[in-house]
């Protein structure tokens, strides 16, 4: 079997919720698709089945409800914190991976399980309201500080993007309901 | 099933292709791609999504497994409300189409 073949494989294994003909089915179907497709393109129908797979396990978990998608996502964001700010605290790429890159993962991959998305959102303000708020208040009152205009920019960041999770959390549970 | 906004083109393609029957998965992906000449390119991952929304609320329903000459494949069909849906969206088009042309000043091509 291909490496691509693996890969569909291994992906539609991850699927829940679904009984194994569904699983035969749906990599029978990517192979077909991609029989003479170029590599772009067989990385692109692999990434699609990610999102199958995020997405069947969204709807398994929470049946598409908006109710039990924020309550889960919110969990799943609490559960997150002490992993992401107990790695953060290390300096290096380490500490920048996993302090910002993981909940901006996570945001992207909450456009296919918008518990991910919720889950960012937790992460990212609890760093804005541990983190950023004292200093934020410090920059505010000491106008002459140097790198005042750095804190305001990494605030106004942060406060962003809980801001952009509610919104890719809520504008994804209402795409993925839709038809 | 209730009001319904206007259907996306993958969709409404998607429907249309199981207009004249039964198709599995890779049969919807051909007719998809042959009824939009190669416009509309649906993967896997996006199509079995698709059908599962359209399934849960109703608008396709699965058809059963059958082997025609290779392995056992899960075939869909239209239900009566697909059938519905599919029949209002193309009148709704149509409507649109005709007022964009009258409009314009043209014929339709």
């Amino acid at each position: 079997m291909t490496l691509h073949g693996c890969a569909v494989r291994w992906v539609v294994g991850r699927f829940v919720g679904v009984d194994v003909s569904y699983r035969d089915e749906v990599a029978a179907t990517a192979l077909e698709s991609t029989a003479d497709a170029g590599r772009w393109d067989r990385l692109a129908e692999v990434s699609a089945l990610v999102g199958l797979a995020l997405r069947l396990r969204w709807r398994h978990r929470t049946a598409g409800r908006e109710d039990r998608t924020w309550r889960q996502g919110l969990c799943l964001g609490a559960l997150s914190v002490p992993v992401v700010f107990g790695v953060g605290q290390v300096s290096g790429a380490g500490g920048v991976l996993l302090g910002i890159a993981a909940p901006a993962l996570l945001l992207v991959l909450g456009r296919f399980d918008p518990r991910l998305a919720a889950a960012a959102l937790v992460v990212w303000f609890w760093r804005l309201v541990v983190g950023d708020l004292g200093g934020l208040a410090t920059a505010l009152a000491t106008p002459a500080e140097d790198g005042r205009v750095a804190l305001l920019a990494r605030w106004f960041l942060m406060a962003s993007g809980v801001g952009v999770a509610w919104v890719v959390t809520r504008r994804s549970i209402r795409r993925l309901n839709a038809i | 099933m209730g009001e319904s906004a206007p259907l996306r083109e993958p969709t409404f393609l998607m429907l249309a292709a199981l207009g004249p029957g039964p198709l599995h998965g890779y049969g919807i992906i051909k007719a998809v791609a042959e009824m939009s000449e190669g416009r509309v390119k649906l993967r896997a991952g996006t199509l079995y999504g698709a059908l599962e929304r359209l399934e849960a609320q109703g608008y396709v329903v699965f058809d059963g497994e059958r082997a025609e000459g290779g392995p056992p494949r899960r075939y869909y069909r239209l239900s009566d409300d697909g059938r519905a849906l599919l029949r209002d969206e193309a009148e709704r088009l149509a409507a649109n189409a005709r007022v964009a042309f009258t409009r314009l000043g043209v014929r339709p091509t």
